[in-house]
């Protein structure tokens, strides 16, 4: 279906992060003048589960939540959760994959297999996929913690906000003693993609 | 200045309720209602509370209006359940402060043991429902629901679903506005349905207020007529009006912020004008049947299963037909990638429940003659029904544990070979555990009760109870103290073990199943989520004393590992996220080759 709403769907394990992405995303959208909603799943983000964030925004929004084959971008902190999401894609949509793997204890008790290969199932089905080792680009910008601002930076490349909006977003909803350390790798993942 | 911010459902119902002057919170935590009060804590002018249970927290906003302050109480779909006694009464009798309940109703059962429609409360209470569908709404129609409260001298029935609650939009800020209401006055006949006015004559005024509010909702600028194209019209309300005005945005649609009393006119009104009229809402065909019953054709149940959340994926299928007519063109959503497995939410490393259900499944491998059913309750350990543990028999809503347990012994013969436990959380326990092991101990049962108490209540995210010594404010209390309360309550044998200390608590559990009688086993450890994060120096396998007997891996710690080194006599062996790991060192008194050891 064609819809002037854009579709950002964030992904990872409880722990990573993503609520605070989405929570950066969703602010500098409103920042920016567009209507948006955002809905997550509460409940699973403590106890090791898949966390999904949907956000949309456009001038008017009404269902807060993506369907499958809608998603503009899916930004995807983990390897699984990005293969597990990736239907949501709309076709000629983008997914950001940071590579990391986080085992499920099904996989780690030996019951199951963690696929191999995600990567190249994705591309395989013709979907864009962009590639990012986030944690070796957080330790070159000095922090391993700052994974999920870099991985922002990323994203926003695909998005359509100022780029003062970002920084004067992420000032304001980052811990005061790491601000300086989230801006460097915020800039840091949106040069990931200058090439 | 015109201050816009992102805002949860629930914290947009908290700010309505801030800026509406309510001075009275109480409630019980229960997804996805908790961050309604979690967020009105915030609020310095606000006293709130984490009441003992739903139906305490009623009474406690009940009082607070009839002392003339508007006030409100929050809870999970099934709290109504629990809270629904006195609201009965207070429906009839009528407020002096606005007063408004707020439930959320958990739709999929997404963290519940069951779902449920809660609307049909309004009915059995003769009560006003509003129904936001986005945030904005979530506060607006709070701060209406006070006016409205206090207009109609009657409570207002505020219900919302995950999918409000949990999603953020865009609200507006005001100010708070704090207004002067009358006084309590005990000699009000109003407040004394006993002593004043006959129930009956209460009874058939809710009727005749139902009458007057049915009135207002038909000029209610709440309930509003969207024109659209006239072949197709939608009546809905809540999130499903949400997505039906995504799905057929051309269509007219009678979009209803109050969906109890219905406004007759208004909806037979738009009905004289629409070719064909859908009515649009999820489980229950409550407005269907209100609306059928004014003689008026409509599609709606028919079209839709009655269980579970109607999404907006749902509607594409059903309106299929009706959106090709209109030149979309649709297309199959792909599914799911094949090579996904699953990641279900796990116990936690370090969790108490996972000791207690080691010591469970241990006695069980020993008393193999004898088959020992738990009974289970409501909250993290309820992961105990499912495998890999398979600990719980059933646990199906709160403090019912302990109650059916005393119910299932006595059912069963004296020479039975069922052993019957029930193991109970300690929020769960002070929330109706309590007469439920009064009762089985007065009536002479013969059954184990493992208190597990971790300090909090975990499920829900970690809000404090009567036993944690903390208020949602912070503020220091005396805690209730398990034991003098399990022993007022006239329990014999009475033991408080370690869960950490495996040898300990094992042997206590299986002298307690010997005893004949009610058997209390309080086994105490904080949580390791909440309040704050515990981690010890963390635990690690000697590969080269592991003979990969496997024992460990039945404590089913997350993180307890397979390995990809093999022994000799190729086995594969153990390993421990050193990360994940808290160092609880349970798995090390459990392996019998000593191969389990604190690192260095």
């Amino acid at each position: 279906m064609i819809h002037s709403t854009k579709n950002i769907l964030i992904v990872g394990v409880g722990g990573q992060g993503v609520i605070l992405a989405s929570n950066i995303v969703t602010e500098v959208a409103l920042m920016s003048g567009f209507d948006v909603k955002k809905n997550e799943a509460h409940g699973q983000s403590q106890r090791s589960g898949s966390v999904p964030s949907h956000i949309r925004y456009g001038k008017k929004v009404y269902s807060p939540i993506i369907l499958p084959g809608e998603a503009d971008v899916i930004l995807a902190f983990e390897e699984l959760e990005a293969l597990r999401w990736a239907n949501f894609l709309r076709p000629g949509g983008k997914i950001i994959v940071n590579k990391q793997r986080i085992y499920p204890p099904s996989v780690t008790s030996g019951m199951d297999k963690y696929p191999e290969e995600i990567i190249a199932i994705l591309r395989k089905e013709k979907i864009e996929v962009i590639e990012i080792d986030g944690m070796e680009h957080a330790n070159r910008v000095g922090n391993p913690l700052v994974v999920s601002t870099l991985l922002l930076g990323v994203l926003s490349n695909f998005l359509d906000f100022p780029e003062k909006i970002w920084i004067s977003t992420i000032t304001q909803l980052v811990p005061e003693k790491h601000r300086d350390l989230n801006l460097k790798a915020f800039q840091e993942g949106k040069a990931l993609l200058r090439g | 200045m015109d201050t816009k911010k992102m805002m949860l459902g629930n914290e947009a119902i908290a700010r309505g309720a801030y800026e509406a002057g309510v001075k009275v919170v109480a409630g019980y935590p229960g997804t996805p209602s908790t961050e309604v009060l979690e967020e009105l804590a915030h609020y310095g002018e606000i006293y709130t509370e984490w009441s003992v249970n739903e139906k305490v927290a009623m009474d406690v906003a009940i009082g607070a209006s009839l002392g003339g302050v508007r006030s409100m109480v929050t809870m999970k779909h099934a709290g109504i359940n629990v809270a629904s006694d006195p609201f009965v009464p207070i429906s009839f009798m009528g407020v002096n402060g606005g007063l408004v309940l707020v439930s959320s109703d958990d739709i999929g059962a997404v963290s519940s043991p069951t779902e449920q429609d809660t609307r049909i409360y309004a009915k059995l209470f003769h009560v006003p429902m509003l129904e936001p569908s986005d945030s904005q709404e979530a506060k607006d129609f709070t701060v209406l629901a006070y006016t409205l409260s206090e207009r109609f001298d009657v409570p207002f029935f505020f219900r919302t679903t995950n999918a409000v609650s949990h999603s953020k939009g865009i609200v507006r800020l005001s100010q708070r506005k704090e207004k002067v209401l009358p006084p309590f006055d005990r000699l009000s006949p109003k407040f004394r349905p006993q002593g004043g006015i006959h129930p009956i004559v209460l009874h058939q005024n809710g009727f005749e207020r139902l009458k007057r509010l049915e009135k207002y909702a038909e000029k209610a600028k709440i309930n509003r007529v969207e024109w659209g194209d006239r072949k197709i019209g939608i009546i809905s309300s809540g999130i499903t009006y949400q997505y039906a005005k995504e799905v057929l945005p051309f269509a007219s649609f009678l979009k209803l912020g109050m969906t109890y009393p219905l406004p007759p006119e208004l909806i037979k009104l738009f009905a004289s004008k629409i070719k064909e009229l859908y009515i649009i809402e999820e489980m229950e065909p409550f407005l269907e049947e209100q609306i059928r019953a004014m003689g008026i054709k409509a599609k709606g149940s028919e079209l839709r299963p009655h269980a579970g959340s109607l999404s907006r994926e749902r509607l594409i299928e059903i309106f299929s037909g009706t959106l090709k007519r209109f030149g979309q063109k649709l297309e199959k959503p792909k599914p799911p990638f094949p090579q996904v497995i699953k990641r279900f939410p796990t116990m936690c490393s370090g969790c108490l429940h996972l000791a207690m259900y080691y010591a469970i499944r241990m006695l069980r491998r020993k008393m193999k003659d004898k088959d020992i059913v738990v009974m289970g309750d409501i909250g993290c350990y309820s992961l105990g029904i499912a495998a890999p543990h398979n600990i719980l028999g059933c646990a199906f809503a709160m403090g019912s544990g302990i109650s059916s347990a005393h119910g299932l012994n006595k059912a069963l013969k004296e020479n039975s070979d069922k052993i019957v436990l029930s193991y109970i959380g300690d929020s769960t326990f002070l929330h109706a555990g309590i007469p439920s092991l009064l009762n089985a101990i007065y009536n002479k049962s013969n059954i184990t009760v493992i208190i597990a108490d971790n300090g909090t209540t975990a499920m829900t995210g970690g809000q404090d109870h009567a036993g944690t010594g903390r208020t949602i404010q912070g503020e220091a209390r005396i805690p209730v103290d398990l034991k003098e309360l399990c022993r007022s309550l006239g329990v014999v044998d009475l033991q408080a073990v370690d869960p950490y200390d495996y040898k300990s608590a094992y042997e206590t559990l299986s002298h307690a199943v010997e005893f004949d009688g009610v058997s209390v086993l309080i086994a105490s450890r904080p949580c390791v989520l909440f309040p704050k994060k515990l981690k010890e120096t963390p635990f690690q396998v000697s590969p080269e004393t592991c003979t990969g007997c496997g024992m460990c891996m039945t404590i089913y710690c997350p993180s307890i590992i397979v390995s990809d080194k093999k022994t000799e006599k190729g086995k594969y062996q153990a390993a421990i996220d050193p990360y994940s790991c808290v160092g609880c060192s349970f798995c090390a008194q459990i392996c019998p080759s000593q191969a389990i050891v604190q690192m260095s």
